[in-house]
């Protein structure tokens, strides 16, 4: 990447896992959790990857952190390729990335106390030792908001929320740069919801952290997110700012999604889209465009033709054929050029045509 | 932190003092009284186990098993001492059978106590190479269970461990030409791996005894199923007619056909723990395998292995006092339950407690352990503290 303040760089990543059939496990065919994914993230910002149950965010996250070996593509970590690395390499590599997980109740060593679960880290990574250590742990359990004396209890007398924070503390303990949130709030109650997500807002700025925040939550991901990725049966088919993902969708996908999440302002009067199907099998995914057996608004060439990903001036990332870029291609191309303005027509849902002006000077 | 969550935080480091886990699994273990007595029971039953070893060993014990006293033979319990017809140097302790005497005039206290540290050491130590088996190998079906060998590595590893095997049996010969034969394989197996999968030059259908096509997982829990296939009392009788009698003999013979259950144990927790977030926290933070299995799983996976070897010790001493009772087990100057229980069998009119004592023991002992280790369990969950 030529900006070298890109922390993670993932390049058509691919995660297939084999069915296998027979004593001596024959392979009859994939389960394609991840299919040929691609994103970046800059230091400092937060991608929030958004999708429902199954469309392999969870995967994609742990072939990232290379806890599942993968099947094709690579992970660039600061411009190392993590899938390159081995031993001693990898584990100086992991202190870099580390990861929140959706359930506070499996994440922490039910034999452990709160002090070495957190300590463990620093211990392996012979960061601190003795007092010392302990003195970190005490300061990491403040900063995360809960008290030093907890030390010595165990995960058992703490509520989800206070697990959560004790996965946080541990998640930060050997200093990160890249935190990989796993859905850190889906198990959590509303309330507590918005206190770890203030808290994980705090640690960002004093940490000086980048998250990628995978959550099915579009009201979470909205307050969290710089940037934000819509996945779909293995594939991303969106990705844009934060602002430009609410204000004008392109994919038919991520605007089901936003028809149905629900608005604060009652005011404001959406017409729900509700998809019809299920999600196909991520065995054998649909040809072409993998929303077209569900899309509203699809065509033959959908059902035929695989779409390639389609970039707008403004980094807005989009993978389907009915968004055409009317003017030159390659947006660079247009800057230079000093026009500003790139014309975007959408046959839209619901077939009426939607034509947009988007101004990126 | 708003000032009303720090004030609940500080009410709760008034309320709750620190406990050790020990403590915490002690005071759960204390309310359930059934496996408090049999607790109780074991610690008495150590004690006179001990007591037995130091009481009847040496040349003049203070308890001694072995003292034939024809004159006096088939005495009831608490039955005195003819003083008549027994030098002072053979009567027992304080001039009392206890329990009694037997047919040839030994006294059944004496023999019961010898018995008692053969029955525990049986026990511990043939459930501690269980243990000690089942958890090696359990661990390694649920933790590298994905990882895949091939014929030739099978083929070698099973020639070493026959050679093992004769080592042990002490045909020194055969171990040679078995532990050849796995270094032949191993060197064919790396000679093909450098041909075949550096180079490129195929085997065509021979090759197939290369390709690592059988999993570590299957590997280990098909042969948990071919010995579970063996009925194990039977088993053992085999092995022990073949083997020369001895105590040791039968210890090892019981731990090595009784690993399988714990085998099973650790391998289904090892798999349940593997897919725990905190395991994967750990890996993601880096932590060494050696150390993710030692501190994140065999702590989190050992509680059901304690709970089945308290219950595997008590079966173990069923089947010591089982073959002793056949008259397989210990050779006959030696005293165990069993084997008294064996000799006493034909006087049961005459002489009943002959019968009764040793018999009552080993169902009071088995019983006390496995309350013990169903109380164990309990209180070694951690979910149960607390309440």
């Amino acid at each position: 990447m030529n900006n070298n303040s890109t922390i993670l760089e993932v390049r058509n990543l691919k995660k297939y896992f084999p069915i296998t059939q027979g004593i001596f496990s024959r392979v009859v065919n994939h389960v394609k959790a991840v299919d040929n994914i691609s994103f970046t993230i800059k230091a400092g910002e937060t991608l929030g990857l958004v999708g429902e149950s199954g469309c392999g965010k969870t995967t994609a996250s742990r072939v990232i952190l290379r806890l599942l070996e993968p099947t094709g593509g690579s992970v660039l970590f600061e411009g190392k390729d993590v899938f390159a690395l081995k031993g001693e390499q990898l584990r100086q590599l992991r202190k870099n990335m580390q990861v929140i997980f959706q359930d506070p109740y499996s994440s922490l060593n039910p034999r452990l106390s709160i002090g070495s679960i957190i300590s463990e880290g620093i211990g392996a990574h012979r960061i601190a030792r003795g007092k010392e250590k302990k003195k970190t742990v005490e300061e990491l359990l403040e900063k995360v908001g809960l008290s030093a004396t907890y030390y010595n209890r165990y995960p058992h007398e703490f509520s989800g929320g206070q697990r959560q924070r004790i996965a946080i503390a541990r998640a930060l303990s050997l200093n990160p740069k890249l935190v990989i949130c796993d859905e850190p709030v889906s198990a959590l109650d509303v309330s507590i919801q918005a206190q770890i997500l203030n808290l994980l807002a705090q640690l960002k700025k004093d940490f000086n952290l980048s998250y990628l925040f995978i959550t099915h939550d579009l009201s979470v991901v909205e307050h969290v997110s710089d940037r934000i990725a819509t996945m779909y049966l293995g594939e991303i088919v969106e990705i844009a700012d934060t602002a430009e993902f609410y204000a004008s969708p392109l994919h038919p996908y991520t605007v089901a999604l936003l028809s149905v999440n629900p608005s604060p302002d009652p005011k404001k009067k959406k017409k729900p889209i509700i998809l019809k199907g299920d999600v196909p099998s991520p065995i054998t995914p649909p040809s072409g465009c993998r929303f077209h057996t569900r899309c509203p608004v699809a065509r033959e060439i959908c059902r035929l033709e695989w779409p390639e990903p389609k970039e707008l001036a403004n980094g807005h990332m989009v993978r389907c054929h009915l968004v055409e870029i009317s003017s030159p291609k390659a947006p660079i191309s247009l800057t230079e050029t000093g026009l500003t303005k790139t014309v975007v027509i959408i046959y839209y849902i619901y077939s009426y045509i939607r034509l947009e002006l988007i101004c990126s000077g | 932190m708003t000032n009303n969550e720090q004030e609940i935080t500080d009410l709760h480091q008034g309320m709750t003092e620190e406990v050790s886990r020990f403590t915490a699994a002690w005071r759960i273990f204390k309310k359930n009284r059934i496996a408090l007595w049999g607790f109780i029971i074991f610690m008495i039953f150590f004690v006179v186990a001990v007591c037995g070893l130091i009481l009847t060993i040496g040349d003049s014990p203070v308890l001694d098993p072995a003292q034939v006293r024809l004159s006096e033979k088939l005495l009831g319990p608490l039955s005195p001492v003819n003083t008549n017809m027994v030098k002072p140097v053979d009567r027992p302790l304080f001039n009392v059978y206890l329990l009694g005497t037997d047919d040839l005039g030994r006294d059944v206290f004496a023999r019961m106590m010898q018995g008692a540290w053969i029955s525990l050491t049986v026990g511990f130590v043939a459930v501690g190479i269980a243990v000690l088996i089942g958890i090696v190998m359990g661990g390694l079906a649920g933790y590298y269970g994905n990882v895949k060998i091939n014929f030739m590595q099978v083929i070698s590893m099973t020639a070493f461990f026959t050679s093992l095997v004769f080592l042990a049996s002490g045909q020194k010969e055969m171990a040679l030409n078995f532990m050849l034969a796995a270094f032949f394989f191993m060197i064919l197996s790396a000679i093909y791996y450098y041909l075949v999968v550096r180079g490129s030059i195929s085997f065509g259908i021979a090759g197939f005894l290369f390709f690592d096509t059988i999993s570590v997982d299957s590997l280990i829990m098909r042969f948990v199923d071919i010995m579970l296939c063996f009925p194990s009392f039977f088993l053992i009788l085999t092995v022990v007619a073949i083997l020369p009698a001895s105590i040791y003999n039968i210890m090892i013979v019981i731990g090595l056909t009784s690993w399988m259950g714990t085998t099973r144990f650790v391998r289904a927790e090892f798999l349940s723990l593997r897919e725990q977030d905190f395991v994967s926290a750990a890996k993601a933070m880096g932590i060494s395998d050696i150390s993710i299995i030692f501190r994140h799983m065999i702590p989190n996976a050992i509680a059901p292995v304690l709970v089945s070897a308290t219950i595997g010790i008590a079966s173990a001493i069923l089947t010591e006092a089982g073959l002793s009772f056949l008259g397989f087990g210990v050779p006959p100057p030696h005293a165990t339950w069993g084997n008294i229980l064996s000799d006493g069998k034909r006087f049961i009119f005459d002489a009943p407690w002959l019968t009764y004592i040793p018999g009552l023991s080993i169902l009071i002992i088995v019983l006390a352990f496995n309350l013990f280790g169903e109380g164990l369990r309990d209180a070694l969950n951690p979910k149960l503290r607390k309440k």
